[in-house]
């Protein structure tokens, strides 16, 4: 019940504070706090002459407010966004804005808005921040710090406000703006705000223009190592689909008899020229090498972080394939099963990076489903590679089915806690550990 | 990536202007006492300005310093509070620069020349390098001191009227600085001086506000009946502005047996003690009188047989109320009481029940035994003793005798002062009576009975300050004397030949004296007492031994961290690298006639950017109509400039052509 | 003809056919002068052979036209030598290569080893077959294209041999009058049917000679190489561009001076043409490349960084 209450609230305080955050200058801010504090000492007027201090900070803040309110214009805004970011790492993109006035503008501010809801209270009491534990308790029984990092989690980042000096009339200004990605998956725009601070300095005017955009946050990306199995490189026809795709390989392995139909192109001329009748070459197919990338999406009540990285990390070996010899096949089970796959000839990882960027975890376990899925694909593949979040019993048994399958297998097992005990695997899988607190120290040890 | 060329807006707070911090602890040292302290510490704030020395404090060191400041602070607080009771409050206030003071020397000589939110909140510490930006950030508290030492200064409560300036000033000063530059100044003044107009209508407003609701406030608690004095200590309404008006409700009814001539003097306390508007004892003891068996009733003299008495109606708020009685009370008569108590000083108290009550005062011809007088009954506040001395040479009391003292004591004050309700004027704290005294000669009957006790006690004559209320309004229809609010009375009680004596100095009516004599004489009693006033030196009544324990102390915490940092690497502020010369690229053509065009258009409209070359910015910063023929100009002139093998000085000529044809 | 008079000619008679992409047109034309060959990196439609028919038919010399599948071996580039039974000798039958102006359309989608075919001869200007030398003519310019926009069964150009090329560009899609325009102009029939020649070889011979002449200050060299170098230093970038690119840009600049009727270079130039010059030359990081950045910003901003000479 006192949560409810609270809760309520805490939308009216988060608006609050948003709006002094955007509209009023730092300056502004200090003599907002300086009012009240002038306030109660200035209560009694006979003990202190505290009340003139309140009455000029009182008055001048109105003044800035009212003079803010002269700030006419007709603008309108563009933006150049680049195709993708990556989580963590700062991306750049720039706004053209259009003084579609008959002066010239100085000293606009530059505000970009990203779409941040405001979630319900159920959608609230699920979420959890790794951060409560370094607050006190007060803070954490409350949860408005909670919810506020919620709220900038679901927008997914923070545009800093970018001035502009000077747009002449009728023209145009480009400014270059960062933005530090929190999440993965779409980030949504939705408006911008052109301000102008008023003449005393404290309070911003401010227009607000509608400007959608979405922009889509790959999840982050580590080095990982090249993938080296042990065991056989097992001849894989790649099939037809990817053999007209990736083409003959360029490996002539032997000559026959010309076959009418058979191209000129394919006349071997100096044996022709030997044994004066048309001999053509025949091209060797191409050996593929075929890796599975296994990712658990089964996360029951362990923490977000673990998922994160679990994708991070799948995001990672999909996009060093590139460079590699071998065909990569990435599974996971979502609403359905779903298979991508990546490697030579097969460019694209765009498409799957989306995928990745987008995929969200289970509540419901699913490991079945994947044994299932697993039990057909192992026959295609030379190599298998399983990102789980977790090691209990359910997927210790999956391990064990596994192993039976002459396959070399790497299991990476995510986790943010010590001590999970690797022994009572069977000796022919190869299991590693990766804590959510050294991802890249771990990943190169592989 | 490298980043792209970013404009964001660094919206921190800025550092002050140099001077601003001094001028705000000089008005904080102005107002207060700490003046010397004020001047010592603004120098060492501004010294930075000038001289490049910087110590390289890491964040451990600034959260020491913080909370070495607040543990002191901590303690202060409980010192003052222990010394002050509630009224530390504004002493705390006044205090507070010293507060902080230890973190703004450390942030104006350190390299950062700003503070962590780590340092001041605790909450962010504990959030460590996981806080977001919004939370953990450095911040310049140089204008957020400025504010600080503002309101301290306000705490001083001093000089009225410059009070207000200065800090309208500083304000102000503040703002130019935060000011949008890219706004002509115009557009800052206007608004600026409009907000300052109104604001001291404001404040105007405010302490009428404040004066108006404290009326009403008092009207609003005499509604509900009589209200107890305290035996210990009563507040006067000295030193309070505005009109004193107490409102016209009836608080009790007195019905005496006999035919009396008003006014007639019902006291409820006597107390010793005048200190800062307040008149006090220490604590007064309360004896039980016993009740005479089988009656209703209290006998103070059980020698003596009433000869008077007084039937009194009163509706009490609380059960245990000092009651107002007649001089000579005898015995004490009612169903409704269920204890009585003395006390030495003449107040009787009762045990009854609230609301209305009735009982019955008799009086006989013996005085009830009051004790002697107290070494507080003739003693006068060290900021007034001049003052008192002053008057006391004036009317030749030292030479008189007791009685005479009396006669030219009660005559002095009814023929120079009169009668009034009002205080129009802000005055210094512990220098109202000064005011009363020699400046305005009027007040209410509060300044009357203080001013007479302290002049007797001068004289040599132990008094006490009574207050009570005065029976002198009788209602034919009622039959009997009401007594109201406004009936509220302080006289003296003087002490001669073993007995306290009554003396009322207040005029009984409103006599306003020929207005003559008072304009001749009244500026030079002002010079006069202007002059005294400089020349007294400290106003403040109370002077705690605290300053010097605490001033030393910081002075010796000044001396250790000094030596202290002395030690860490001192590093001087290191001059901005040059940038990128091409020194030895033979760059031709530096003379041309077009840069000064140039600047002149950077400052009306816009800076070039470095990487922007001439067209491109000519582009941006004008309308396409206006180009064309810029853009011809700049063609002239990068022939100039970049051609290595063109006729120079032709060149130039027609750069120059192209000019003039442009202006 | 004057030179300006040579370029605008060329020019415009492009532009009859290829509407609302002069800048595009700009830019080929500075490559084409200054010996450089460029990579169109485009979608599909936007007019990239039209626009390499309509050069070569503007100038009346040879135009071959590659399309590039999976299958295409270096032998159908650079030709083969066929047994030719009655002479009881080999023949060299010269491929596609030995034009004036190729077409290389989607070069990303053969092999690798088809690719350095194209591209060695590109560099070396000639041939060689069996232990035979077969010089290209000295009018030899390629036009390759790609399609950024397909993945499926692409072999990207190798990073290295970008540099080969002077200039990437796209064309891009026109204003919405324009493709109006097309779509009356091509209503019966294309109007690079009706093309005729305007300038000669000999022309271009003369012009590209002129672009050698064209005067750099000192001042403008320091700056062009700074631009450069400045490659190499940024983060996020492997490897910076080369001194070949150096090269390029000058050489380009110095093009788009003279058509502009100056004998010397100015910084706008530069400016104008450093993002297709350089821009493909340089190496990123793949967390540079996954955050969103490509090489164009990079350029963008170096050249917003450096003080430009005034």
């Amino acid at each position: 019940m006192l949560r409810r209450f609270l809760f309520a609230n805490f939308k009216l305080v988060y608006k609050l504070s948003q709006w002094m955050r955007h509209r009023f200058t730092s300056a502004g801010l200090m003599i907002v706090l300086i009012i009240p504090v002038a306030g109660v000492f200035g209560f009694d007027t006979r003990a202190t002459l505290s009340f003139q201090i309140f009455s000029i900070t009182l008055v001048l803040l109105i003044t800035s407010i009212s003079l803010s309110l002269f700030f006419r214009g007709k603008f309108s805004i563009e933006r150049r966004l680049p195709d993708f970011g990556t989580v963590g790492t700062p991306l750049y993109y720039s706004c053209t804005v259009k003084n579609k006035n008959k002066t010239p503008k100085r000293g606009l501010i530059l505000i970009d808005d990203l779409n941040s809801p405001f979630p319900t209270i159920n959608e609230f009491a699920k979420t959890q921040d790794p951060l409560d534990k370094k607050r006190n308790r007060i803070d954490r029984f409350i949860g408005y710090p909670r919810l506020v990092n919620t709220i900038q989690k679901c927008r997914g980042g923070s545009i800093a406000p970018v001035s502009i000096d000077y747009i002449a009339e009728k023209s145009n200004a480009e400014e270059h703006i960062e933005l530090i990605p929190l999440r993965r998956g779409y980030l949504y725009f939705e408006k911008t705000r052109l301000g102008q601070v008023d003449p005393l300095g404290l309070f911003h005017a401010q227009k607000i223009i509608n400007n959608k955009d979405k922009l889509l946050i790959l999840p982050k990306l580590y080095k990982t190592p090249a993938l080296n199995f042990k065991g056989k490189r097992t001849y894989q026809l790649g099939g037809v689909n990817n053999a007209s795709s990736t083409g003959d390989s360029q490996e002539f392995m032997s000559l026959r008899d010309y076959r009418p139909g058979d191209p000129i192109r394919s006349i071997h001329w100096k044996s022709f020229a030997k044994t004066n009748h048309p001999v053509v070459k025949e091209y060797d197919d191409e050996f593929f090498v075929r890796y599975g990338l296994i990712l658990d999406t089964y996360l029951d009540k362990k923490p977000e972080e673990i998922f994160e990285n679990a994708v991070s990390i799948a995001a990672s070996f999909m996009t060093a394939q590139k460079e590699q010899d071998a065909l990569l096949d990435l599974m996971f089970i979502g609403n359905n099963t779903y298979r991508f796959t990546s490697g030579r000839g097969l460019g694209g990882n765009e498409n799957i990076l989306e995928v990745l960027s987008c995929i969200e975890p289970e509540y419901q376990s699913n490991i079945l489903k994947m044994e299932i899925m697993l039990k057909e694909y192992i026959h295609e593949c030379s190599g298998l590679i399983c990102i789980l979040l977790n090691l209990d019993d359910e997927r210790k048994k999956l391990i064990e089915t596994l192993s039976q399958f002459n396959i070399p297998i790497k299991i990476l097992i995510i986790t943010d806690a010590e001590g999970i005990i690797l022994d009572d695997l069977p000796d022919s899988i190869e299991a590693n550990i990766i804590h959510s607190d050294s991802l890249q120290e771990d990943i190169d040890r592989l | 990536m490298t980043a792209p060329n970013i404009n964001i807006i660094k919206d921190k707070l800025k550092p002050a202007t140099p001077g601003l911090t001094m001028a705000s602890m000089l008005l904080w040292g102005w107002q207060t006492e700490f003046l010397i302290y004020a001047v010592i510490m603004g120098i060492l704030l501004e010294v930075p300005f000038f001289i490049k020395w910087r110590i390289n404090f890491n964040d451990k060191d600034i959260n020491q310093l913080a909370d070495l400041s607040g543990i002191l602070f901590f303690i202060t607080i409980i010192y003052v509070f222990v010394t002050h009771s509630f009224q530390g409050i504004y002493k705390i206030l006044e205090l507070l620069p010293f507060a902080l003071f230890i973190l703004m020397l450390a942030q104006n000589y350190s390299i950062k020349n700003s503070i962590k939110t780590s340092a001041l909140f605790i909450s962010v510490r504990r959030l460590g390098e996981s806080a977001g930006e919004d939370i953990l950030f450095n911040t310049n508290i140089s204008l957020p001191y400025v504010f600080i030492c503002l309101i301290s200064a306000s705490s001083g409560n001093k000089y009225n009227e410059y009070f207000f300036i200065s800090s309208s000033l500083i304000i102000l000063w503040v703002l130019w600085n935060l000011r949008a530059k890219h706004y002509h100044a115009i557009y800052w003044l206007i608004p600026v001086i409009c907000a300052i107009c109104i604001s001291f209508l404001t404040q105007q407003g405010i302490q009428q506000l404040q004066d108006n609701v404290q009326t009403l406030f008092l009207r609003y608690m005499e509604q509900y009946g009589f209200t107890s004095r305290d035996s210990n200590k009563t507040i006067t309404y000295i030193g309070a502005l505005g009109r004193l008006k107490l409102s016209d409700r009836i608080l009790f009814r007195v019905k005496p047996n006999q035919k009396i001539t008003p006014p007639l003097y019902f006291r409820e306390s006597s107390y010793s003690k005048y200190e800062h508007g307040t008149w006090r004892n220490i604590k007064v003891e309360f004896d039980s009188v016993q009740k005479t068996p089988l009656k209703n009733e209290w006998r103070l003299n059980n020698q003596q047989n009433d000869t008077e008495y007084f039937d009194v109606a009163i509706s009490l708020l609380n059960q245990s109320s000092i009651i107002p009685v007649p001089d000579n009370v005898n015995t004490l008569s009612s169903k409704d009481i269920s204890k009585l108590e003395t006390s030495v000083y003449g107040s009787l108290k009762i045990l009854a029940r609230e609301g209305l009550i009735n009982y019955r005062l008799g009086t006989s011809d013996l005085n009830i035994v009051e004790a002697e007088p107290v070494f507080d009954d003739l003693d006068i506040p060290l900021n007034y003793k001049n003052d008192f001395k002053h008057v006391a040479k004036e009317l030749d009391l030292y030479s008189k005798t007791p009685n005479q003292i009396i006669d030219s004591v009660a005559r002095y004050f009814n023929d120079n002062f009169y009668y009034s309700v009002s205080q129009d004027e802000r005055y210094p704290k512990g220098q109202y009576l000064t005011k009363f005294l020699f400046k305005d000669k009027k007040g209410h009957c509060e300044y009357f009975a203080t001013a007479t006790a302290l002049l007797l006690r001068e004289a040599g004559i132990a008094t006490r300050y009574t207050i009570g209320y005065s029976v002198q309004e009788y209602s034919f229809w009622q039959d009997m004397y009401l007594v109201r609010a406004r009936h509220a009375h302080s006289w003296v009680k003087y002490y001669m030949n073993g007995k306290w004596y009554n003396l009322d100095t207040t005029p009984s009516i409103w006599a306003p004296m020929e207005a003559e004599d008072r304009m001749i004489l009244e500026p030079l009693m002002d010079l006069i007492s202007w002059i005294r006033y400089k020349t007294t030196g400290s106003e403040i009544d109370f002077q705690p031994k605290s300053n010097n324990w605490l001033i030393g102390l910081i002075i010796s915490l000044l001396v250790y961290l000094t030596w202290r940092f002395y030690n860490k690497q001192r590093i001087n502020i290191k001059k901005s690298t040059q940038p990128y010369s091409n020194t030895r690229i033979n760059r031709f053509g530096e003379d041309s006639p077009l840069y000064p065009l140039i600047q002149q258009l950077e400052q009306d409209a816009d800076k070039r950017l470095p990487g922007e070359t001439l067209g491109k910015w000519i582009k941006r910063i004008l309308p396409k109509e206006k180009t064309e023929k810029y853009l011809e100009l700049i063609n002239y002139h990068n022939r100039y400039r970049f051609n290595p093998i063109s006729d120079k000085r032709k060149d130039k000529k027609l750069i120059k052509e192209s000019l003039d044809s442009l202006i | 003809m004057s030179d300006i008079e040579i370029y605008q000619k060329l020019s415009a008679n492009i532009e009859k056919v290829i509407q609302g992409q002069s800048a595009s047109i700009r830019k080929l034309l500075a490559a084409f002068f200054s010996d450089g060959h460029i990579l169109l990196e485009d979608v599909p439609g936007t007019g990239k052979t039209t626009l390499a028919k309509a050069l070569a038919k503007s100038i009346d010399v040879e135009f071959q036209r590659i399309q590039f599948t999976p299958d295409l071996l270096p032998t159908d580039i650079l030709g083969v030598s066929i047994f030719n039974q009655r002479d009881q000798d080999f023949e060299f039958h010269k491929g596609p290569i030995f034009s004036n102006i190729l077409l290389a359309d989607e070069i990303n989608r053969a092999s690798p080893r088809t690719q350095s075919a194209l591209l060695e001869a590109m560099g070396e200007r000639q041939i060689s077959i069996e232990r035979n030398q077969y010089q290209l003519d000295d009018l030899f310019f390629v036009i390759a294209t790609q399609n950024p926009v397909e993945y499926h069964g692409t072999y990207p150009l190798p990073e290295a041999q970008m540099d080969r090329f002077a200039m990437r560009f796209g064309l891009g899609f026109v204003e919405l009058e324009e493709e109006i325009a097309i779509l009356d102009k091509q209503n019966i029939h294309h109007p690079i049917e009706d093309l005729m020649p305007c300038i000669s070889k000999a022309d271009v011979t003369h012009l590209k000679q002129q672009v050698s002449k064209v005067n750099i200050s000192d001042e403008v060299k320091h700056y062009m190489v700074n631009i450069v170098r400045t490659t190499r230093e940024s983060e996020g970038i492997i490897n910076g561009a080369s001194p070949r690119a150096s090269i390029s840009l000058m050489k380009a600049a110095q093009a788009l001076a003279l058509f502009d009727g100056l004998d010397y270079v100015t910084p706008d130039h530069i400016q104008e043409i450093a993002i297709p010059v350089i821009s493909h030359r340089i190496m990123m990081d793949s967390q540079s490349r996954f955050s969103g950045h490509n090489s164009e910003q990079i350029i963008e901003n170096i050249l917003s960084d450096i003080p430009v000479p005034t």
